[in-house]
């Protein structure tokens, strides 16, 4: 299992450096595309079936779809061997580096916990109950919000009248 | 692997996400990259639902969530992209600064 | 009563205070306030005057009260009754009163009738506490106020300029005077430590003090007696203070306030009693003006100015008197001259206020429509002439016989010949007057007699002119009222009043002769003594002298001070203060200029510049600002995980 686990996680951390760095966007989406299924991967890994499976249906079946169209529709001819990262990516990369130091160093209590197998038992069950028991309020809460954010991606995408 | 790892390894990812949102010059590669935090912060909680309370699924529920509102955010920020586009026929972020001083 | 006798002078001054404020609303305008006060005093005078003719009054009697004190040196007011003051406090009040009645009538159409009474009364006052005064502090208060109140009554009519430079020259020569009296004082002061006259007698006598400084002081404080009374040279202002209305020349130059210098050489005997050199002096100075005078009043044209030269003449008499050690004399021509010559002045005003001109050569023949004054004023002028039986005639004989018999041979001659010029003059008036033909028919016909408040003052002092001097002398009266220790009792002597005597009489022809009997006409005696004339008429030129020596440079020198101020202080106050003032503005401007707008712009500028400074944090790139968000979120973090 701490196989799976390692090269996932080497995989996930260049695909995110790619996401980062690449001079392409194109090619940074791709990458990105990338990471988001080993995401669904260690979820899975990790006894989130239903969750790696939505992941992989929202994520990179919806979301990836969608910017790949922007990301095409807002080609631009000249773009291709300009530098992608702006003027402050010294500092920016001090102070990620810190952060990433400092959540390194708040979870080391955390190295006590050792890795359990999952049960075979599928998850659908519980977070369907869960979804529309406990979680009921936040669910019917969070449609609205997918109206909303309907509402208003067709908003602003529609072309401006002249008058 | 402990628990530490995965949370070692979110943390990597969610750094990495940070550096990309103050670097990236394409306004879609900063999209990306807050994508790419916010499925750190996913793998984050499946992982303390996992190792610290087996019995029950609130992380991957709550995890659910994170990803439908993502979808939601990365949708209308993707016709903001759009919009803009259609107005400055560019991209990049330097060339959005009309509300500088 | 004697224990009153400081209300005599106190009853006119309550009612000069009274008529100047409330007289607007006294019935008379307050003249009738003003004669009841004076004739309170002159009741209260004749019988304290009584009392000492029956011997309840001592004398001398001596009042006083602390005044106020100077360190040590206590000064007083007091009142002190003795012969001479006896004897002029009745002469003073006398005289007031009749002249405050006669004004009644005479002042009627003044537009300052209220005020003229309150100054006549003032006038009294001053006078009365100069007659009562036992120190000499008091005596010269009292001196300064009475000449004061000549000043003012002089310029009466103050709207004509003549009067007004009368009012002035009259003040500042007895001022000169003054100034000699007032080093006296000071002498008398550091010398002998006190004012009173008691104490300075008895000083005197104990030999403290040095014959030499004795005959200064006495010296120096007559030099008060040439101004007041008029003594050559410091006679001129008498003349021209004629300019006053006529009873203010009858009461001050003819009765009161001249005589009050010869009363301080009276008090001040003592002094020249150790010196007799002084005497001499004043001896001189008497005769010499008593004749100088007369011819100058031989050849006047102006009826009061006859009359004026004719009081300094007779001052000079008094003056000589008192020089000869006439001292009992002196006081009785004194008291006999302020009857007929008041009544003279009264006269005279009487004419004037008839004819409406004082020129004698415009008047002639009144007798035949005044019959009162005419007599009243032949009677006065016989009485000055010293026609015998009269008042006139027993103190000018007293005078001569004093001259005589001290063997001051020449003085008893000046006074001869004064007395010889003194009938032809009053002579002259007389006859060109009121008797030969009138030379102005207009005037001659619209004359007409006074009304009774002016001829009954007239007849009243006739009547003493006739008898004082018979009253005076009776039972040596006047001996008795002014003894003096040391003095030995005046004598007629037979010789001097033959002469003198027949020296008036030989005037009385020669006027009769001259202006009457046209036995030679003026103009002839004129042209014959031309010298004598012109020096005569032009009043020896004394004016004209004074006027260039002394009037004439000071004026300049005024002048040039005055011009030094209005060129150089004006222009260095104006124009300097105009240059001051430009410059000033204009350095105000600058530091506005520079200071304060460079204030205001500056902190502009410096907003501005801030501004700009700050508008570049604000880039408008939204990495920047998350940025910094993140650098501001890691540094929190690592603070706080710190402390």
């Amino acid at each position: 299992m701490s196989l799976i686990f390692y090269v996932f996680g080497a995989l996930l951390v260049l695909s995110a450096l790619g996401v980062v760095l690449l001079k392409n966007v194109f090619h940074s989406a791709i990458a990105l595309v990338m990471a988001l299924a080993l995401v669904a991967g260690i979820f899975v890994m990790l006894g989130a079936d239903f969750l790696g499976a939505s992941q992989i249906l929202v994520y990179v079946g919806g979301i990836m779809i969608i910017m790949l169209f922007v990301i095409m529709l807002s080609q631009q001819p000249v773009e291709a061997l300009q530098r992608q990262v702006n003027e402050q990516w010294l500092l920016a990369m001090i102070l990620s580096i810190a952060i990433g130091a400092g959540l390194a160093e708040g979870f080391k209590k955390y190295f006590a916990y050792h890795f359990k197998s999952p049960g075979l038992m599928p998850t659908s069950v519980s977070i369907g109950r869960l979804l529309l028991g406990e979680m009921i309020v936040p669910f019917e809460a969070v449609s609205l919000a997918l109206l909303a954010a309907l509402v208003g991606a067709v908003l602003f995408s529609q072309e401006q009248k002249d008058k | 692997m402990t628990l530490y790892h995965i949370l070692a390894l979110s943390g990597v990812v969610f750094s990495i996400g940070i550096f990309g949102v103050l670097t990236r010059r394409n306004i879609l590669g900063i999209l990306m990259s807050i994508e790419l935090m916010f499925n750190a912060a996913n793998i984050n909680l499946v992982a303390f639902n996992h190792y610290l309370h087996p019995g029950n699924v609130w992380g991957q529920g709550f995890s659910l969530f994170v990803i439908t509102l993502a979808a939601a955010e990365a949708v209308v920020g993707l016709s903001l992209v759009l919009a803009i586009y259609r107005n400055i026929k560019s991209v990049f972020t330097e060339n959005m600064n009309l509300l500088h001083g | 009563m004697a224990d009153y006798a400081y209300l005599i002078p106190l009853f006119p001054l309550a009612g000069a205070i009274l008529i100047f404020f409330f007289g607007r609303w006294l019935p008379w305008k307050g003249s009738l306030l003003g004669v009841a006060a004076v004739f309170a005093s002159m009741v209260m005078s004749i019988s304290l005057f009584h009392q000492y003719l029956n011997g309840t009054l001592k004398v001398p009697f001596e009042l006083s009260w602390s005044w106020f004190a100077a360190g040590i040196y206590p000064f007083e007011v007091g009142v002190l009754l003795d012969g001479p003051s006896l004897i002029l406090l009745l002469v003073v009040t006398v005289v007031s009163f009749l002249v405050q009645f006669y004004s009644l009538g005479y002042m009627r159409d003044s537009p300052r009738f209220k005020r003229f009474f309150s100054y006549l009364s003032f006038f009294t006052f001053s006078m009365l506490g100069l007659v009562v005064a036992n120190n000499y502090l008091q005596f010269f208060v009292c001196w300064e106020v009475v000449g004061l109140c000549s000043y003012l009554l002089i310029g009466f009519e103050f709207e004509r300029d003549a009067a007004a430079g009368a009012g002035n020259k009259a003040f500042l020569t007895t001022k000169l005077g003054d100034l000699g009296f007032y080093a006296g004082l000071l002498l008398i002061f550091a010398v002998m430590g006190t004012f009173n006259f008691g104490q300075i007698t008895t000083h005197l006598q104990d030999g403290s003090v040095s014959p030499r400084l004795a005959m200064i002081i006495g010296l120096l404080i007559f030099c008060g007696t040439i101004g007041k009374s008029a003594q050559f040279p410091l006679h001129v202002w008498l003349p021209d203070a004629m300019e006053g209305p006529t009873p203010v020349s009858a009461l001050i130059h003819a009765a009161t306030m001249v005589a009050a210098g010869v009363y301080l050489l009276a008090r001040a005997y003592p002094f020249f009693m150790l010196a007799p050199e002084g005497l001499e002096i004043v001896a001189w100075v008497g005769g010499i003006t008593a004749v100088f005078a007369a011819t100058i009043a031989l050849t006047s044209d102006d009826i009061k100015k006859i009359l004026a030269y004719s009081t300094i003449s007779q001052l000079g008499y008094m003056v000589m008197a008192l020089g000869v050690s006439g001292y009992g004399a002196g006081l009785f021509h004194l008291t006999t001259h302020a009857a007929f010559k008041a009544l003279l002045f009264l006269a005279a005003g009487s004419v004037i206020h008839a004819v409406h001109t004082n020129d004698i050569w415009k008047m002639g023949s009144l007798s035949k429509q005044m019959v009162t004054t005419t007599i009243t004023f032949f009677i006065g002028a016989a009485a000055l002439a010293g026609v015998p039986g009269l008042a006139g005639f027993y103190s000018k004989e007293m005078i001569l016989g004093a001259a005589y018999g001290t063997q001051h041979h020449a003085l008893f001659a000046l006074g001869c010949l004064g007395a010889f010029m003194t009938a032809l003059y009053m002579m002259r008036a007389c006859s060109l007057v009121f008797l030969g033909e009138p030379r102005d028919r207009e005037r001659f016909t619209h004359a007409h007699e006074s009304p009774w408040t002016m001829t009954i003052p007239l007849m009243i002092l006739a009547a003493l002119s006739v008898v004082a001097g018979k009253l005076l002398l009776h039972n040596g009266l006047i001996n008795r009222l002014m003894e003096m220790p040391g003095i030995s009792e005046t004598r007629e002597s037979g010789i001097a009043a033959v002469i003198a005597t027949s020296s008036a009489l030989l005037g009385i022809i020669l006027g009769y002769g001259i202006y009457l009997a046209r036995w030679i006409e003026p103009k002839t005696l004129a042209a014959v003594f031309r010298p004598a004339y012109v020096l005569f008429r032009n009043k020896w030129f004394i004016d004209e002298i004074y006027w260039a020596l002394f009037v004439r440079p000071i004026m300049r020198l005024a002048d040039k001070i005055a011009s030094f101020d209005y060129d150089v202080l004006d222009q260095i106050g104006v124009d300097g203060f105009g240059a001051a003032t430009e410059w000033f503005s204009k350095l105000d401007g600058w530091i506005d200029d520079t200071f304060v707008d460079g204030f205001v712009d500056g902190t502009g500028r410096f907003v501005s510049r801030m501004g700009a400074m700050a508008r570049t944090i604000q880039t408008g790139l939204v990495q920047n600002y998350l940025l910094i968000i993140t650098a501001g979120f890691v540094f929190l973090a690592i603070f706080w995980n710190i402390f």
